[in-house]
């Protein structure tokens, strides 16, 4: 069982990478799009039209992407004053409800987002922007992201129950060190 | 279900997940879901979705990554640390020396950064062994860097003002040029405060270094360049209108990679870092907006903003209004000692911001205030994100002791939010003379 979650948890960190790189590419785009048109108006008189639209898209698939590399890699803030006065044990449990609790939030906004996309999809929505951009394709990446979030929370849960060490110890043996299974 | 009822319940939930450690956004989200299921069952979660598309779409949200990488390949090229160097120089007959330059470096670097964190950070990690080398004693490093820290969202551009705009509907140019006078009186507080400590007890900083040849101080002016070309072209491009915060964010960007591209010191490995950390910090921002969105939006279902209001209006206190001024500070700092300043806010803006237009409060100046108070926010233990990033630089030292250091610098900034509420053209005269 603890083989089969940490091949989960390989198989999750590898899309937990293409995610990551996405959002990098996106980053960058996000960069570019928005100097390429300031220095076209201000120096060409000529403006994009897109870029206030592109780089609010953009910004979306960032942190939607990037949401997974950051409940993976456990930067999110947190009160730990009183946890950390706990036992292992208890830890466990109130990480385990933790993942529970942000799991359930994640399923509740994929179904929204899904439905939300799907009904964009569905009526062929346009953007009321210039560009008229399909709005399915910037809001796909709601119920992408929901999606990562929901299978890594879904693995935190397993791994914890399995007693297993935190997400990051096949990624960074160094810090953790081997776990139960290893 | 009754306002007052639904109040107790999301603040009850609230707390108890927040103390016993769970994440503080997906608690948030949760307590929202959990709230408008319990108003209209699953009648309002379509509109969750709006709420999401909304808020991770907002042109101004936008700026957040932008800034925060902006900071990063700073750091990460070395110009902050030949700033720093550029700035010890300059300031080196200033008594308190390199206190000083702490405190002047984080105000300037603030204005580019955005954030408190990323500027103690910064500061902090050139500055701490440098002044420990030359015989400064902790005492008075410790606070410089918190303290100076503190600035990072006080002096424009913030992160916390983008996010507290698209909240409450205002322009975040009025709200950038509003904190410039609170800032430079922040600034002229910390560096008077220095000067006083330093002349009470000089055993705190070594004596007066050497002078400095012209041809030194002409090439300290070279090491400050970038930084203040950034800081220029980013303030000065939105106050006069060439461009917004977003397009501000995006060329300082493009300024901050062609200088790491002339010092040649960034690798491939500090590039990916940069853009790594830049994803991350500006997910956990951006997440908790989004969920702090989703409790506002359940917030405004239960009626508790307009409750609330009501309730203090019947109740008289507003009528007293520097009471109310008081205990809406006071909460402030209670709220701080346990949240950071992008939650508390969230949090009470939608509970409260019915009370504060029934007060007349203006959105303006009340963001200013906010802002100070989110940065006491940074100094209280123990989650003052300040302190945890200096002790993250300084790991012998106990967090109590930073802590302590800190303190003169968080009653002057109270002292400050004081001074604001009984001269609030301080914080409001500025946007309006620009936009005249």
């Amino acid at each position: 069982m603890q083989a089969l979650i940490i091949g989960f948890g390989r198989v999750l960190r590898f899309f937990e990478g293409i995610a990551l790189k996405l959002s990098a590419v996106f980053l960058g785009a996000m960069v570019l799009l928005i100097n390429v048109e300031i220095f076209s108006r201000y120096f060409f008189n000529y403006s994009t039209r897109i870029a206030d639209e592109y780089g609010g898209y953009f910004y979306a698939w960032i942190v939607l992407l990037g949401g997974v590399h950051l409940l993976r890699s456990d930067r999110y803030l947190m009160m730990t004053s009183v946890l950390d006065r706990m036992s292992p044990r208890v830890q466990n449990l109130i990480y385990i409800i933790a993942a529970a609790v942000g799991l359930t939030l994640c399923v509740v906004c994929f179904k929204s987002s899904f439905d939300l996309t799907y009904a964009s999809f569905r009526f062929n929505t346009e953007s009321t922007q210039p560009s008229g951009t399909p709005l399915w394709y910037p809001q796909l990446a709601m119920p992408f992201g929901y999606a990562l979030l929901c299978t890594a929370y879904f693995e935190e849960i397993l791994r914890r129950c399995a007693g297993l060490p935190p997400r990051r110890a096949e990624d960074d043996v160094e810090t953790y060190g081997v776990g139960d299974a290893g | 279900m009754s306002w007052q009822l639904a109040f107790c319940v999301y603040f009850g939930l609230l707390t108890i997940m927040i103390v016993f450690g769970l994440p503080i956004a997906a608690v948030m989200g949760f307590v929202g879901v959990a709230g408008i299921t319990m108003l209209r069952g699953t009648m309002l979660w379509p509109s969750l979705a709006d709420v999401i598309w909304n808020t991770v779409n907002a042109f101004t949200l936008t700026a957040i990554p932008m800034f925060v990488l902006m900071g990063e390949i700073i750091l990460r090229s070395g110009a902050a640390r030949r700033f720093y160097q550029g700035l010890a120089v300059l300031l080196n007959r200033v008594p308190g020396g390199l206190a000083q330059s702490n405190i002047m470096g984080a105000a300037l670097f603030s204005a580019i950064s955005g954030s408190s964190t990323a500027t103690a950070l910064a500061i902090g990690t050139v500055a701490l062994p440098e002044m420990r080398k030359r015989g400064y004693k902790d005492a008075i490093t410790l606070g410089t860097l918190t303290g100076g820290g503190a600035l990072g969202n006080l002096i424009p551009p913030s992160i916390f003002l983008l996010i507290y705009g698209a909240v409450v509907n205002e322009s975040a140019i009025d709200l950038f040029v509003a904190t410039i006078i609170p800032g430079a009186i922040a600034v002229a507080m910390f560096m008077g405060f220095v000067t006083i400590k330093v002349w009470l007890d000089p055993s705190l900083a070594p004596p007066r270094e050497r002078g400095y040849s012209w041809g030194q101080v002409a090439y300290a002016f070279v090491q400050i360049g970038p930084v203040v070309l950034i800081m220029l072209v980013t303030i000065g491009g939105m106050y006069f209108g060439v461009v917004t915060p977003t397009e501000a964010a995006a060329l300082s960007c493009l300024l901050a990679a062609i200088i790491a591209a002339f010092y040649r010191e960034m690798t491939r490995a500090d590039i990916w870092t940069a853009i790594i950390n830049t994803i991350a910090i500006s997910c956990v921002i951006s997440i908790i907006v989004v969920n702090g969105q989703i409790l506002g939006f359940a917030i405004v279902q239960a009626d508790i903003g307009r409750g609330v209001a009501r309730f203090l209006i019947d109740s008289g206190l507003m009528a007293y209004s520097f009471a109310f001024f008081t205990l809406l500070f006071i909460l402030y700092l209670a709220l701080g000692a346990a949240l950071d300043g992008i939650t508390m806010m969230l949090l009470t803006v939608p509970v409260l911001y019915p009370a504060f237009k029934a007060m007349g409060y203006n959105n303006i100046w009340f963001g200013v205030i906010l802002v100070i108070q989110a940065e006491l926010a940074q100094l209280s233990p123990p989650v003052g994100l300040n302190l945890l990033a200096i002790q993250s630089i300084a790991r012998d030292v106990d967090l109590a002791t930073i802590s302590w250091a800190s303190l003169p610098y968080a009653v002057m900034l109270s002292a400050l939010c004081f001074i604001l509420y009984f001269f609030p053209e301080l914080a409001t005269w500025l946007p309006s003379a620009m936009r005249n």
